[in-house]
């Protein structure tokens, strides 16, 4: 009897010990995201871009100086005479950085010219200063690094006449791109899958006669969730890029095939759930339509699928949040270059990729990954909510 | 004439065999899945590739057998990197089977009921979580964890990139999809058989160990069987901790590595020409290793199961 108490007791404690360990893992992974990537994550992030951009632009033309209004920010210097403010400020890589929070819209800044192309071209805020030289009409030379600070550039800029060249960059190392990429991709596969996905669970359910051949089928679509993402996109580079390439001329992987990828990986999630949003609903509801002179079809339109809109609903958040986490599919289907400019037929990264693109390079950036996977985080969980919501609701 | 009645029954046919058609493509992309895979994975046995101005293809033999993934101009390995892949998988179950099934025990059995509740919600999060944040996850903590590990061991291992970080990261990732089937399966177990153990004078914990799991063995089964497959298949997160090992077979803890799917991944550049398309070889090679370990499990499920 003793003996049995004291393995009880051991065995218990195991039992406490090993269950400890997932949360655990969440909690040392909750910690170490949002450690590394909170002072990243700023709305910023979210709507700039990843490639920083140097303009370089002069202004030699002789100008009418006015008097611009001084805006009046807060540890901003106002150069009045070019009507344009300066502000000392620390960028995402942790370096001073002399920002123009602020242009008028009449000022000669405006209507700059490209050194290289000679085309005009508008500085605006946001931008950061990296330098600036300018003479006055005695002919003397004014040097203004973004080193020496808000203050110095503004006083440069006060005592010189015309721009003999001017540095400005954007900051870089946003995620707009990758963000818009994602939200392509959700619209586009959902476009194309939910109704195929929904067809199917209509036919399955509503339609088919219980033989050997609807069981194949379902067996077929059941097989298809146990193939990793990685294979997905390897078919995705085999058959829907030389697709793609055909139908809509673009290059290589695009967003369009990877939408197509996606459609197929998530075919049988949507099946599924939505088959189960079918099997909930009475047969009486069908009996009573076609009993009332409605036409299968009908029936199936009017009655059958306005009753499963819930089902429909969490199929549709689920597919997003494995859009949104799917990286290994995309790699191969869509590529792995950070874009700026997204457009439907050209590679692109999704958030997911983005972080791999960053971390698998030789400088792995671990503040901007983890920035984006607070970004992924707080959308995947609080899609898995709502999912729990409807849940709820529905039983 | 037509009546109305008539076309609605047209209409009624158009419709089915529309849905009939859809389910139809809905349930054969397996089957092209497969065959494209196949075709493109065996075409660089066969395909001639224009390498410095001779042509070569890639032996077979040697693809199979080979212990090094990569010599110039045309021989390619992969036996050695199928053996570093179940070897870690192995590991990886080992380490999530036990954990994942006791946690199931905890929140169905033991747990009082609100520790129950946020222990299911916990696992449910981690299921949630990309596989890519894992890896992130994984070269942040566990590969600091592995890399002190080894200098205890006085090992110096390539910043704790290796085969113990690749299996430590696989087992989470798999821990809640065991964990989710064995809690089904334990929530399952008739309440009669537990009174009926309790009665005959086991004690609570000796009844949740010996009658409980051993009822439930057959959904703990298919949950391993499950994670066994996602384990076998993950990419992304696999080849930021695995490393870019070129020969082995590696059994060393804290040695870099290599597996199917960081083989497939690592060095993506160009996207044509026998270093792209022999990614495709190991994709075909990667499904028949999922499909005879399935089988494989399969009928030692089903062996399991007579035995009761």
């Amino acid at each position: 009897m003793r003996k049995r108490k004291i393995t009880d007791r051991v065995l218990n404690m195991i039992t406490w010990l090993f269950s400890s360990f997932g949360l655990l893992v969440l909690l040392v992974l909750l910690y170490f995201i949002f450690s590394n990537g909170l002072k990243t994550l700023s709305f910023d992030l979210l709507v700039s871009d990843y490639y920083e951009q140097v303009y370089n632009t002069n202004l030699k033309e002789d100008i009418i100086f006015h008097n611009y209004d001084d805006p009046n920010i807060k540890n901003t210097y106002f150069s009045s005479k070019w009507g344009v403010a300066f502000k000392d400020v620390i960028n995402k890589n942790n370096q001073p950085e002399v920002e123009i929070i602020y242009i008028d819209q009449h000022s000669p800044l405006v209507n700059m010219k490209d050194a290289n192309t000679n085309e005009y071209i508008s500085i605006t805020k946001g931008q950061y200063l990296d330098k600036v030289f300018l003479t006055n009409d005695n002919g003397d030379f004014i040097m203004g690094l973004a080193k020496e600070g808000a203050e110095s550039i503004r006083n440069n800029f006060e005592n010189g006449d015309i721009i003999t060249d001017l540095v400005t960059s954007t900051s870089g190392g946003g995620i707009r791109g990758s963000l818009i990429t994602t939200l392509y991709l959700i619209i586009l596969t959902l476009i194309i899958a939910l109704p195929l996905g929904i067809s199917a669970a209509i036919y399955l359910h509503e339609y088919a006669k219980e033989n050997k051949i609807t069981n194949f089928m379902r067996t077929m679509i059941d097989m298809t969730t146990g193939i990793p993402s990685i294979i997905f996109g390897l078919v995705g580079a085999i058959v829907f890029i030389p697709f793609m390439n055909r139908a809509i001329g673009s290059d290589g992987g695009s967003i369009a095939s990877g939408a197509l990828t996606l459609t197929i990986i998530l075919l049988p999630i949507i099946i599924k759930t939505t088959e189960e949003a079918l099997k909930v609903i009475p047969k009486s509801y069908r009996n009573a339509s076609l009993a009332l002179g409605a036409s299968k079809t009908q029936t199936t339109f009017k009655v059958v699928l306005p009753n499963a809109l819930a089902g429909i609903l969490t199929a549709t958040i689920l597919s997003i949040g494995r859009i949104i986490g799917e990286s290994a599919a995309l790699i191969y289907a869509v590529g792995t270059s950070i874009k700026d400019s997204v457009s439907v037929n050209e590679k692109s990264t999704s958030l997911a990729v983005h972080i791999w693109s960053i971390m698998s390079g030789e400088h792995p950036n671990f503040e901007l990954a983890c920035a984006i996977s607070i970004v992924i985080l707080i959308v995947v969980l609080s899609l898995s909510i709502i999912v729990k919501v409807i849940d709820k609701r529905l039983n | 004439m037509r009546t109305k009645a008539d076309k609605r029954i047209v209409i009624d046919k158009i419709v089915k065999n529309i849905f009939f058609g859809i389910t139809i493509i809905c349930s054969s992309i397996i089957i092209l899945i497969l065959v494209f895979i196949l075709i493109e994975g065996i075409s660089p046995f066969f395909k001639e590739y224009n390498i410095l101005g001779k042509s070569y293809s890639v032996d077979f033999k040697q693809f199979i057998l080979g212990t090094t993934w990569f010599k110039s101009p045309n021989i390619y390995g992969a036996g050695f990197i199928v053996i570093n892949t179940i070897y870690i998988v192995l590991l990886a179950l080992i380490i999530a089977v036990p954990i994942s099934v006791i946690t199931a025990l905890f929140i169905s059995k033991i747990a009082p009921k609100p520790l129950s509740i946020t222990f299911g919600y916990v696992i449910d999060i981690l299921a949630s979580i990309p596989s890519i944040i894992y890896g992130l996850f994984g070269i942040g903590i566990i590969t600091k964890f592995v890399k002190n590990l080894s200098l205890l061991f006085n090992y110096q291992s390539a910043g704790g990139i290796s085969t113990l970080a690749t299996a430590l990261v696989l087992s989470i990732m798999i821990i809640p999809t065991i964990t989710m089937l064995s809690l089904t399966s334990i929530n399952a177990v008739k309440q009669d058989l537990i009174n009926g153990s309790l009665a005959l004078g086991a004690s609570p914990t000796q009844t949740n160990f010996k009658v409980v799991l051993t009822s439930a063995k057959s959904g703990i089964f298919s949950g391993i069987i499950l994670g066994m497959g996602r384990a076998l298949g993950e990419a992304t997160a696999v080849s930021l901790v695995a490393g870019n090992n070129g020969s082995g077979p590696i059994f060393n803890l804290f040695n870099t590595t290599r597996t199917l799917t960081s083989t497939m991944l690592l060095g993506l550049k160009e996207t044509s020409g026998l270093d792209y398309d022999i990614r495709f070889s190991v994709g075909l090679l990667l499904i028949i290793v999922i499909l005879v370990s399935n089988t494989l499990l399969n009928i030692v499920k089903r062996k399991l199961g007579n035995i009761k």
